[in-house]
């Protein structure tokens, strides 16, 4: 075969090749490059809402924006949830300029006690993405489009699809445009986080200058007819009375004064929710909890 | 723009499209190449171009004045070294210089701050600055040494400095290589395209399917982010680092000489397989091929090479290799990895010579070294001199191993595995003849090309910038 010949075939016998693999190996379950469009476009994108979900990773994988508002209604919600994100000022002004500017509006804050420590303030993970200059975005945008039907395949679970090998070991993420992460763990571990969860409050206690500026943000919120509804996602017992113990946040006091700049707090059951991992919820769990909190709030879009 | 990504796939496409175009005539050649490369290079940061044209008219303008004031030639190659070697100082060293100069002078009692006084602009540095820096010397050194004369086009020398498939990590092409070829009008026929085609693909296939999938295992471990440890857990580790750097810069020299051989150009090999080296000495003429030699023609071989006799030839060496090591990095633990391959070669050069030790099998050998250049390693990774030691002393520390890792990191295992296999069949086909013949009868080279380019799609590695372009 002359080269001429190999330079022809190469790409029908790599087409080929790759089409055999795609019938023959299993769908990978984590499709990174929709995973960066995901978190770009809940990041970059313009559009405003009526309901916004905030807070950290327990707010990303805990609230479904699908479940937040019924059918019928022409309002729409997002989850603006990152990664040990912390009440910032930067962030909370990001939240502001997704705010529909006029009808029926609803922030809902997860309150963690972390999120006012100044590790979270940092927001390193929003900033991950909100640093990214116009080149990489508009990369992200419009070629992963192309990318997320070639998404990458991992050695192991090939292995163990064909071994069939019961999973042991998985942490699954599955990204949703509306900004929720569908998310479980094998094995389920409700004491698994509260090892670094521990850790993370090693120097990294509340910052009240934080808080103060948060609750200040409530106020000119509910002063321009915004709702903002406070609740702490639901974890464990252990793990709540773990960073009750360490943050050095006083719940009590923090509820007294949202209340009085004009924010609305609830209150939900652990019982009625399970965490994988001891600080985010299974995603069956995220939807139950999602329509409980949908349900909650009815009143305040009425 | 990094060869990985879809910037860079745009651009080439682009440029091999226009390339039949401009090719024919010099002037129109010369520029396009500019213009492409400057584009390539001004892709991270443009303002750093002025950097490579002022050192690049620094050592133009040197060039020709070495040529034509005789008188004066010393002073140009001063001039040229100063403009080159001052801006890798600034731009490279000044951090590791001043604060080294701080805790010098703490230590004798005097409190300086010369760290937060280097200006902002220095602190940044310049990608691949120290591969252009050293082509460039190359030219107005061959020039006064005259075994090279200076080209008198401005836009010649610069498509030889700014050549974009090698200005950001080498291959550190030198004048005397690629002038005159850039010189002619580039012919390729079909065979060329096909090699230059294989190294491209396998140049990517290290770096994107094996380099990039190592990684995870190896940030994870040297950020100390998992709890694993033990003798097992970080031999491993190293010798995923080894093929890890391999492949990426392998990869990066491949795909650059690659693109060369596709518009007509032919740089030489970077790489040789350096982990089938049955010693160090070979080992350093397989490994980044072309920064060894220029080490050895423009370093070793001026000190006095091997000509002063054994113990003189032990001090340059020495040099060399802690030059080598700087060159990497403002760091120590660079330079104490040039320091431990410099000790290696020592060694070496003793116990080659015991007569008993060359009954040895060669694959003990390549064993050997293979393992002294995973040690020599340690320092080349870690974050700092403390870190370095404590992996050390978990290598060598003989106790019980947990395996637990193996399951963990099972993909990068994978890729580690398929990696070694690569190399172990290259050196069967170089030695069987008997392969060679199958691998031809039946177009091997072919179903390979096209299993790694799909491979380079569905096994892609989270993607990562070459390691190599932080030096």
């Amino acid at each position: 075969m002359t080269a001429k010949h190999k330079i022809i075939f190469l790409l029908p016998i790599a087409l080929v090749i790759g089409i055999v693999l795609k019938l023959v190996l299993p769908t990978p379950m984590l499709n990174d490059s929709y995973r960066d469009y995901c978190w770009v476009i809940k990041t970059h994108s313009t559009e405003k809402f009526n309901v916004l979900a905030v807070g950290d990773s327990r707010i990303y994988k805990g609230v479904n924006p699908a479940f937040l508002l019924n059918e019928k209604t022409e309002l729409n919600a997002v989850n603006l949830g990152y990664s040990s994100a912390g009440y910032s000022s930067e962030y909370l002004s990001f939240v502001s300029k997704r705010i529909k500017d006029n009808g029926k509006r609803v922030v809902l804050c997860g309150i963690t006690p972390y999120s006012f420590t100044p590790e979270a303030l940092k927001n390193e993970h929003y900033h991950s993405f909100y640093d990214k200059n116009k080149q990489e975005v508009y990369k992200i945008l419009f070629l992963s489009g192309y990318l997320k039907n070639f998404p990458r395949y991992s050695p192991a679970e090939i292995w163990d699809y064909f071994a069939e090998v019961p999973v042991t070991h998985l942490y699954f993420h599955d990204f949703k445009e509306n900004g929720w992460v569908k998310s479980f763990k094998i094995p389920f571990d409700s004491t698994a986080g509260l090892i670094p969860y521990r850790k993370n409050f090693v120097d990294n206690t509340c910052d009240y200058n934080a808080v103060r500026d948060y609750l200040s943000w409530t106020e000119e919120m509910a002063n321009n007819n915004i709702t903002v509804i406070g609740f702490r996602p639901p974890s464990t017992l252990a793990m709540e009375q773990l960073e009750d113990s360490l943050s050095g946040f006083d719940y009590t006091n923090f509820i007294n004064e949202f209340e009085q700049k004009g924010g609305v707090w609830l209150t939900f059951s652990l019982n009625d929710y399970s965490s994988y991992d001891g600080s985010h919820l299974h995603y069956e769990s995220a939807n139950e909890f999602t329509k409980n909190l949908a349900q909650k709030i009815q009143q305040f879009l009425k | 723009m990094v060869f990985n990504s879809l910037e860079f796939l745009l651009f080439a496409l682009l440029f091999f499209l226009l390339w039949p175009l401009f090719k024919k005539k010099d002037n129109s050649r010369w520029l396009y190449l500019v213009v492409a490369s400057f584009l390539f290079y001004g892709w991270w940061d443009w303002r750093f171009l002025f950097l490579i044209v002022g050192s690049g008219l620094i050592d133009y303008f040197s060039g020709l004045w070495i040529e034509k004031k005789q008188k004066y030639r010393k002073h140009f190659l001063i001039l040229s070294l100063i403009g080159n070697l001052g801006s890798l100082s600034v731009f490279k060293y000044s951090v590791f210089f001043a604060t080294t100069l701080d805790s010098l002078f703490l230590k004798l009692g005097v409190q300086t701050n010369l760290v937060n006084n280097i200006p902002e602009f220095a602190l940044i540095l310049p990608v691949g600055i120290s591969f252009y820096t050293f082509q460039s010397l190359s030219y107005t050194i061959d020039i006064y040494r005259g075994r090279l004369r200076p080209t008198k086009n401005i836009l010649h020398f610069f498509s030889y400095l700014s050549m974009f498939p090698q200005l950001v990590a080498g291959p550190i092409v030198r004048a005397k290589d690629l002038l005159n070829q850039l010189a002619k009008v580039p012919t390729v026929n079909t065979l060329e395209v096909w090699h230059g085609i294989k190294l491209i693909v396998f140049g990517l296939f290290q770096k994107v399917v094996i380099a990039d999938n190592l990684s995870l295992f190896i940030d994870s471990a040297f950020s100390g982010s998992k709890h694993y440890d033990g003798p097992s857990y970080w031999w491993f580790v190293m010798v995923a680092f080894a093929f890890q750097i391999y492949c990426d810069f392998s990869g990066y020299s491949l795909i650059a000489r690659g693109l060369a051989k596709t518009m007509g150009y032919h740089f030489k090999m970077n790489f040789n397989h350096p982990y089938l080296s049955s010693s160090l000495k070979e080992f350093w003429g397989r490994w980044h091929i072309s920064l060894s030699t220029w080490f050895r023609d423009y370093v070793y071989i001026p000190l006095g090479g091997a000509r002063k006799g054994l113990y003189f030839g032990l001090l340059f060496l020495w040099i060399t290799m802690l030059l080598s090591g700087l060159w990497h990095g403002a760091s120590f633990t660079f330079i104490i990895w040039g320091a431990v391959h410099a000790l290696s070669l020592t060694m070496e050069r003793f116990y080659s010579k015991i007569a008993f030790l060359k009954k040895i099998p060669k694959g003990v050998w390549i064993l050997i070294t293979f393992v002294q250049v995973c040690v020599a390693w340690v320092f080349f990774r870690a974050e700092s001199m403390e870190q370095s030691l404590i992996i050390l002393k978990s290598m060598f520390n003989w106790q019980s191993s947990d395996f637990q890792f193996l399951i963990t990191y099972f993909d990068a295992m994978v890729f580690l595995g398929i990696a070694i296999v690569i190399e172990l069949s290259i050196q069967v086909k170089r030695t069987k003849i008997n392969v060679q013949t199958f691998y031809k009868r039946f177009n091997l080279d072919l179903v390979f090309i096209a299993i790694a380019l799909v491979a380079i799609i569905m096994f892609r590695g989270e993607g990562k910038q070459f390691i190599y372009f932080q030096f």
